[in-house]
This record gives structure tokens, sequence and C-alpha cells, in this order.
């Protein structure tokens, strides 16, 4: 029988630029800690991780599950690395809810944790993950596909002009900067004519970071200091790495397109079904992967907040802002919270985990948070996860 | 090759077999046809995703298609032996053959790249792979005038 | 053998589209005058390689346009010879990759051919060969080179130095031949007009071709040219176009008044005016754009001539089949004339002149 998996303890640091003073180790530390401790769990009570970061290239490392069960001190449990691109973080969540619900583990660790700067070929290295042959040996990059998918969108669904956009990224900026783990944390606001400026490539504030949470069973939750929050539904979804695929491939119907994501349909419904979501409509908190404004509206849209062709409407009219209809990503999405690709969509996790907590200060949406719908895509809009958070 | 005194260490330096197993795919855009249901693909394949078939056939793309949607490359993340052209064009071409694929369109000024133009496969090269050979591929650039009637007139 | 024809079957050219105009380079040097290389070098622009171009590149391309226009399966190629004398490698073969980019055929006897600009006639000239004695029945030769990329900057060559490629199938079914390709006739001669040596990037020059020297480019020429005229019992009057090799301009007129033809003979396969030198490809180029005017029956005069290889001479007889050649893609016409001009700066950037970091940490470090 199944076990209901609850998140108990959360951290993450301060996301930069550059970490310099640290290595990964010591970043990841720093995450698992303040999640241990905001649990009260000693790290050997963990048994079991499952970490996503960006690949070994990225840290000159492999095989890090050992290397990280010794740095935090939880040793002998087995933990595993995995390298999922920007959704990361949740597949890395989506193997630890199997842990602890299947009754192999009690209380899990899931991580993610980016330190690109450590490597001048950042962008080769997150580049080759597509179907490198085919597109990373072309010259062709994962920012090409979030502006595609942008150019798509706009094109196809006649937007007429970019306000909507800047709306959605000036919202992020606002949240970010009442987050003091963001990015652009006590820096000033940028102007709506700068944000403009940047908007194709303002896929994310490219950060160091880490982000880390603690799951375990009901059971367990119930006897901690802080309210359980219940991983209710989940779904996880692959297709080829390939972005043209996204308009046709064999087994897709001919109507497919890139200003579309398929995938996340796929992962919702699962979701949902998986967690008894009725209606959409009944969630009060939204965390989506916004790697570029494009992948932020079809994402709106397969969730099934709004018709194809509709987010940007709501979200020109404010339905995303803290007062709005769907606040959403309050801690300021990779936009302005910070990007680290294996932590960002964890930190996502998080960030509901505190609002729904009643933790998150000047960012809290008022009224009870009881159900969050958490949504990440990494690669081409390739791996998919959506998952149905609870508060009882 | 090296400019240091000393050799500079590295890792992930690729042999060059693995650049030339896909060389009909890179050279001539060769992709995977089901022998059982006739479904093409591209990049090639070993199974069909459409009726679960496993035997495939090499299939050679259309060289030619239209531009679905294309955008300006940021020059900020350019990757390695992509630097030289101060401007690239990354389309997403759907081929004459209804396939789809990403490709850098060339030889095309900004304002051209708009969906709906119609473009033809070139041979360019790509770039030097990390073993230091020379990469080859296609890239596609506009039909030109002439190119269009004739395609125009053997309809 | 007597019984078996060889003839080009189809050809196909590529120009690249960006070019510089010789004020331009003038601007950045001032190391002639202007009138001396429009008027009496007679050029005014020349090609520009972009940084994704090189002889393989161009050679592929005219290639796909010659089998374009064969419209017969790759199939039936036998052999295909690569003249160039820019080979972007030194020692791998380039002449695979080609083989392999134009279609699927293994069976290809294939070879690279170094030597100097009279490359892609001597491709041309195996590729006759080996038709005519029946070892294969079709065979591709293409001249490709990209002289300006291994030009020096501040040179009098750089004006000219330039790029392209053209692509001939030679085949024997006579049903297919558009122009009949006789007899050669070759002078050679060990003199080194220009050269490069081993894991050098630039091809110097004493600049004799532009010359009427006394030795080299006009000497061997007319060797060969009045050699032939005599053993086959031509008159210059006997023939409806002359093509000659064109390093510059000059040269195709110079050469022509030389030796009795008449400038009408010439002038439909200027091209060095347009294009500059465009090393093994220019006496391909130039047949080319005279095959895209010739009628049935005429003959057109080939000489070539590269650095230190001497001169080669054939004749070419047009056919009846020529009125029903398919010509698919864009004429060599329509090549010269497709351009985009680039200014000095650009022009080094893509020819790789710059000098940069030999380990590249990122694109941009």
């Amino acid at each position: 029988m199944e076990r209901r998996v609850s998140i108990i303890g959360t951290g993450i640091t301060k996301h930069v630029a550059y970490d310099v003073d640290r290595s990964w180790k010591e970043m990841l530390a720093e995450a698992v800690f303040e999640a241990l401790d905001d649990c009260g769990l000693k790290p050997t009570e963990l048994q079991g991780g499952v970490v996503a970061y960006h690949g070994e290239a990225m840290l000159d490392t492999g095989n890090i599950g050992p290397l990280i069960a010794d740095t935090v001190g939880m040793e002998p449990a087995g933990v595993t690395g995995i390298s999922v691109a920007c959704a990361g973080g949740a597949v890395a969540l989506y193997h630890g809810y199997a842990l602890v619900a299947s009754g192999l583990c009690d209380a899990v660790l899931v991580a993610g944790f980016e330190k690109g700067s450590e490597l001048y070929e950042y962008v080769e290295t997150i580049g080759n993950s597509s179907e490198s042959d085919y597109d990373y040996n072309f010259g062709l990059t994962h920012l090409d596909w979030l502006g595609l998918i942008t150019l798509r969108y706009q094109q196809k669904y006649e937007m007429p002009d970019w306000e909507s956009v800047v709306n959605w990224i000036e919202d992020r900026h606002w949240f970010a900067r009442r987050h003091p783990k963001s990015f652009y944390y006590g820096q000033a606001m940028p102007s709506r004519r700068d944000l403009q400026r940047n908007m194709m490539h303002w896929a994310a504030a490219r950060a160091d970071g880490a982000a880390a949470v603690i799951l375990t069973t009901e059971a367990l939750a119930k006897r901690l200091r802080k309210p359980a929050v219940y991983l209710d539904g989940l779904g996880f979804s692959c297709a080829s790495a390939y972005l043209p695929h996204r308009f046709h491939h064999a087994w897709q119907n001919p109507e497919a397109d890139i200003a579309d994501s398929e995938l996340t349909r796929t992962a919702a419904d699962r979701a949902y079904r998986m967690a008894g979501l009725k209606d959409v409509g009944e969630i009060n908190l939204l965390e989506i992967s916004d790697g570029s404004p494009g992948v932020t509206f079809v994402e709106l849209e397969a969730l099934g907040l709004y018709p194809r062709g509709g987010a940007w409407k709501g979200v020109l009219e404010g339905a995303h802002g803290l007062t709005g209809r769907y606040p959403t990503n309050t801690h300021g999405g990779s936009i302005a919270f910070g990007h680290a690709s294996g932590a960002a969509a964890l930190v996502s996790v998080i960030e509901a985990v505190a609002q729904m907590r009643g933790e998150a200060g000047e960012r809290q949406i008022s009224g009870p948070v009881t159900t969050s719908l958490c949504q990440a895509s990494g690669g081409s809009n390739s791996n998919n996860t959506v998952m149905v958070l609870r508060r009882e | 090759m090296s400019e240091f005194r000393e050799q500079v260490s590295r890792h992930a330096t690729y042999s060059s077999v693995k650049s030339w197993r896909e060389r009909h795919g890179r050279y001539r855009l060769v992709g995977s046809r089901c022998a059982q249901c006739e479904a093409l693909y591209f990049p090639r394949r070993p199974s069909c995703a459409k009726c679960e078939g496993r035997k495939m056939e090499p299939y050679q793309c259309a060289h030619t298609g239209t531009v679905v949607v294309g955008w300006p490359q940021v020059s900020l993340v350019r990757l390695m032996g992509y630097a030289d052209l101060p401007q690239r064009h990354v389309c997403i071409v759907r081929l004459d053959d209804g396939l789809h694929i990403e490709t850098e369109v060339v030889d095309v000024t900004k304002d051209k790249v708009r969906p709906g133009l119609r473009v033809g496969l070139v041979f360019r090269k790509l770039r030097r792979e990390s073993n230091g050979n020379e990469q080859y591929g296609y890239k596609f650039a506009p039909l030109q005038d002439s190119e269009q009637a004739q395609a125009d007139a053997a309809e | 053998m007597t019984d078996r024809h060889a003839g080009i079957v189809s050809y196909g050219v590529h120009i690249p589209k960006l070019r510089m105009t010789v004020e331009e380079t003038l601007r950045i040097w001032n190391n002639t005058l202007l009138a001396i290389v429009k008027e009496q070098l007679l050029v005014s622009e020349r090609v520009v390689l972009a940084p994704d171009e090189d002889s393989i590149t161009m050679a592929v391309e005219a290639g796909r346009q010659a089998l374009d226009r064969w419209a017969q399966p790759y199939g039936q190629i036998g052999g295909l010879f690569l003249g160039t004398c820019t080979n972007p490698y030194d020692s791998r073969p380039a002449s695979t990759i080609l083989v392999e980019a134009l279609g699927d055929n293994r069976r290809v006897h294939c070879a690279d051919i170094q030597f100097s600009t009279k490359s892609g006639v001597s491709a041309l000239q195996i590729a006759r060969a080996m038709v005519l004695c029946g070892a294969m029945d079709n065979a591709v030769a293409i001249g490709s080179d990209t002289m300006n990329r291994h030009t020096a900057p501040g040179t009098f060559q750089e004006y000219v130095a330039s790029s392209a490629a053209a692509a001939f199938i030679v085949g024997s079914e006579p049903e297919q031949i558009i122009a009949e390709v006789g007899p050669f006739e070759t002078v050679v001669s060990d003199l080194s007009e220009s050269f490069r040596l081993d894991g050098e990037r630039y091809i110097r020059s004493g600049g004799l071709s532009a010359l009427e020297s006394g030795v080299g480019l006009f000497k061997h020429v007319s060797q060969a040219v009045t050699e032939y005229l005599k053993k086959y019992e031509y008159k210059p009057a006997d023939f409806d176009f002359v093509v000659f090799q064109q390093p510059i301009g000059v040269v195709p007129v110079a050469l022509c008044l030389r030796l009795g033809f008449s400038m009408e003979q010439v002038i439909p396969g200027l091209i060095a005016y347009e294009v500059g030198d465009v090393g093994s490809a220019s006496p391909l180029v130039s047949l080319a754009l005279t095959l895209d005017q010739a009628q049935p029956g005429q003959k057109i005069l080939l000489a070539s001539h590269g650095f230190g290889t001497g001169a080669d001479v054939t004749v070419l007889t047009v056919t009846e089949k020529i009125s029903e050649y398919r010509r698919t893609g864009p004429s060599v016409e329509e090549q010269i004339k497709r351009k985009e001009m680039v200014d000095y700066a650009t022009a080094m950037k893509y020819e790789g002149k710059y000098m940069k970091v030999a380990h590249a940490l990122t694109a941009w470090l």
C-alpha cells in the first residue's frame, strides 16, 4: 500500500552569480543542513537521497551520490545523482517520493544544485543536454528553443505586443525583491523599458545555488513541529528532446505545436487524478517553469488555467500577481529569484511549502494556501513534471 | 595545438567516430522510414514510435522546406565554433515531406527570416570537433528565385 | 576503346555570395593604384568566403547542382575527382567527404588532385580518361579553390584572390552528352611562379602570371594552344568560344590578342572582372558560363594554366542534347550577380586572418 508522503523540511542557499568562496559540496551542505534543522531530523536519520545536478562536466566530478552521503553525514544511506536539465529538482522529488511511498525509506533527502560559474563552457555543457548530434553540434542552444517557442506563441496567437510579457517579468521581479535568498534581493526594480529590452533572453538570472527538502511519511510528519505539506499528486512525462518533434511526431496529433505543452498536459492529467483535484480552480498558488515568456504561457494553458492562446490575456489582466486570481512564482521564478538549474524546480516547491506554512513574509498570499500546483519543465520542454501539494 | 608551453589538461574529447556515425544525417538529412507503416523520422532512430516496428530504413528527407518560425540567435550564448557570424538565424523548418527540423538559415538578412520563407539545404562547415577534425553538415538558405520558379513549375 | 564517348553530361557551379570591392582593399592598404587594378589587371571585386565555407563545401554545392541537373541515379557515378590546391586538410582526403555528402554510393573511385590552380582541369582530364578507357561510365570532376583564404593581407594578390567551385559530370552515354570533350594537349614546366610549403598558410607569388614575363602563364598557354591548333589542324576562327584560365581579367584578353582570337570568342566566358581569381575553378566556371550560352554544334577551346604546372588545352564540341539539358538551380550569371558586399574588416574576420587564441575557453573567452 502506498504511503502518503510529506515535505517536512526545506533549505535554500542565497542564489548568486558566482559563489566564489564555496565548493559545490559546501553549498549543497548549507541547503541540506537548513532543511534538516527546519524539521529537526539528524543526517543519520536519512535513509536515502536523490540529488539533481547538470552532469559531470559541470563540476569536473561524477558519481556524486557517495560524495554527498559523506559530505552531509548521512552515510551509509544510498544517494543517487541524477541529471535531468532544468527539471532536475522536480524529478529528484518524484523519485524521492517513490522511495518513501513504497516503504523503502522513511526519511529521504531530495536536493538539487548548480555551480555553473565554475565552468567556462557552461553554455556548451547545458547546450548538449538535447538531441546533441542534431542541435548542439549545429550550434543550436536551449536559448534558441526558448526564443523560438516565444516567437511561435506570439505569431500563432497574434499577441499584439509584449505588454503581457513585460507584466509577467515585472511581477517576478517584484516578488524576488522580497525574498532574501533571491538573486535580486535588495536591488532596485528595473524599468519596464529595460525589462522589455531583455525580454527574449531573460530566460533566467543564471545562478549558483542549492536547494534541499526532506521527505517523510505522514506518520512521522505529524510528530514534527511544523505543519505538514503533502505531495498528493505527481506526474512526470518525457518525450524526444529534439525541439522540432514538438511540432509533429508520428505518435502525436498533426496539430501538435511548440506553442503548446503536450507533455505538461499528460503529466497534469495524471497528477490531478492522483490528487483527486477536480477543478484546477481549487488551487491557491501556482509555481511553474518560466524559462521564457512563451514557455510560461504554454505551461499555464497546459495546466488547464486557460484555453490555448489565452494565457497572455490572463497575464495582461494581472491574474498572476500577489493579489491576482492565481498568484504564481511568488519567489520570483527563474527570471528573478535566480536559476540554478538542478535546484530551480525544487526552489519552486520550497516556495509553495513556505506559502502553505504562512512563512513567506512580504510575499505571503492573503488567505490560507491549502492547495498548490508545481510544474517544471526541462530541456526542450522534453521533461515535464506536475505536482499537487496539499496542507491539512 | 596548444599555445601554452605545457599541454592543457581537459576531458571530453570525442572520437571522430562519434561524428562519422551521423554523417549521412548531417550531410544529407538522412533520417528513418518505418518499413512497416512508412512513418518518417528525422533524426534517424531504431524503432517506429507510431507502430512500434523495429525495421527502419534510411530515408533522405526533402531538401527544401518552409520556415515555420525563426529567431535571431542571442549572441551571449554563442557556442564555440559558431562565433564568427555576427548574426545567426535559427529556424524551425517544415520540410516538403512534412518533417520538421531545427537549422541555421544562412545567406539571409533579418527582415527575411519570417514564417513562410522558402529555403533549401546547403552544405556548410559546422565547426571543428574537440578532436580537431572539421565537422560538416547542412544549413539552409533562401531558395533563389530561379529555384523557386523551377519548384513551382515541377508541381 | 575507339567507339567509346566521353563528354560532359552535366555541370554545376557554386560562387559564394559575399564580395568585396577592390576599392575596399585599396582603402586599407593604399599599396597600388585603383586604375592599375580595375583598368589594367581588370578586376573589380572578389569573393569573400563566409566562415562556414571552404573548398569542400563549395565543391559539394557545385556537385549537388550537377547531379540534380543530370537526374540519373547517384549509383551510376563510378568516379569522383576533386581538383583543389586549397584542401582544408593537408592529409585527410576531401573527395571522400564529397562522395558521401553527394549521395549514397560508396563504390566510387575517388581522389584528390592537387596540381596548383590547374587541379580542376587536371581532374577533368582524369575523369575523361577514366570514362574513355572504360574504367567507369560516369565520373565527377570538380575544381574548387579558396585562393582568398590563402592569400596574405597586404599583398597585390589580395585584390583578386577569390573562391568558387565548378563540377562537371563526364559520361559515356551519347544520349546524355551535351558536349564531347576532345583530346588534351599539355605543356608542363617546373617553374616556381607561386608556392606554399607544408604548414604555411599563404601562397607566395612573385606575380609572374600578371606579366608578359616571357616565362609562366603566357608562355605555357601560348605554347600549348599553338601546338594544339597545329596538331589538330585548327585555325583560331574555328571556335565559337575560347575559355582561358583567368587569374586576373587581363589574362584572357591579352592571350586572345596574342594568339589571334577575337574578343567575341572570349567575352562570353569572362568572369575575373567580377569574381577575381577562383583558382582551380577559374577555367571551369568560365566553361560553365559558356555552356550556359552555347548552341548545338558550337566549338569551345579550353585552355587552363596553373602556377608552376604548365597548361592544358582541349576542345569541346557542343551536341544537340544541350537543347534538352535541364538547367535547374541558379545559372552562373545569376550566381555572379547574386551578392552581398562586405567591408575589409569583415573579410579578414571571415577568412580567419585575425590572430586568435589557439586554445579558446568559450566562444568569447
